[in-house]
């Protein structure tokens, strides 16, 4: 499996815990996923990328249309990563303005959002 | 040593074996981690390219990705047989103009933009870090 998506309720939030690479090939089911989820009527959203080992831009794409849905509900998409490698996509195409990037899942819980 | 090609049908599946290749010659010529993988990412991103216009098209003709590491830096081409460039998403083009030391978008065999062109030139052991 190239990827595997997990999701469970943390207080009000909502943790998305991605594993393996996300690609044109995996992206969708993320973005099923991201989709259930907004569906399901949760909108704080933590999407864990500390399992993630790949993001290009079509992954880069599901994240911020993932943004968009929660904050349609005037909710949120925070993410977990403390990767170089993949924290570098992120600055390159200007989206660390976008996203709130935590280090720690723990360090998402205590946003206060 | 020498150029290394690769054909793959235009199928998002395929774009992970493009990358494993791309990573493959880019760890021969010599490349650090580093740039290993922003080799991994660019190459991915101009395959993923070449997949998208394909199947916009409706073009099954296989993607050619040529990767060079015999001159003084790495080149890797992204060759597909899709008529037209329709648009490209800004954030690929911001990511592989990030991830590359030189990024092109040339004309293909079919139509505009259907060839990629990424290259990543060496320095020396003891140059500076690249940031």
């Amino acid at each position: 499996v190239e990827l595997s998506v997990a999701t469970r309720r943390e207080g009000a939030h909502t943790i998305i815990s991605v594993t393996g690479e996300i690609d044109v090939y995996t992206a969708p089911t993320l973005r099923e996923r991201l989709n259930e989820v907004v569906a399901n009527g949760e909108y704080q959203l933590i999407v864990d990328m500390a399992g993630v080992d790949f993001l290009d831009s079509t992954g880069l794409g599901v994240l911020v249309g993932g943004l968009k849905r929660a904050r349609s509900h005037e909710g949120s998409l925070q993410l977990v990563c403390d990767q170089e490698k993949i924290l570098k996509v992120f600055r390159i195409t200007g989206l660390t303005k976008v996203f709130p990037i935590h280090a720690s899942l723990a360090d998402a819980l205590g946003d206060g959002h | 040593v020498g150029d290394v090609e690769l054909r793959f049908p235009p199928a998002p599946g395929q774009v992970r074996t493009a990358r494993l290749v791309a990573v493959s010659v880019a760890r021969r010529a010599g490349l650090d981690d580093v740039r290993l993988d922003e080799v991994r990412l660019a190459v991915g991103e101009a395959c993923a390219r070449s997949v998208n216009r394909c199947l916009a098209g409706a073009v099954t003709a296989r993607v050619l990705l040529r990767m060079e590491d015999g001159g003084p830096g790495l080149v890797a081409e992204v060759v597909d047989e899709a008529k037209d460039d329709g648009d490209d998403d800004p954030v690929m083009l911001a990511l592989l103009a990030g991830l590359a030391d030189s990024m092109e978008v040339l004309p293909g065999p079919n139509g505009p933009g259907g060839r990629l062109r990424l290259e990543w030139w060496m320095t020396g052991s003891s140059g500076p870090d690249r940031t």
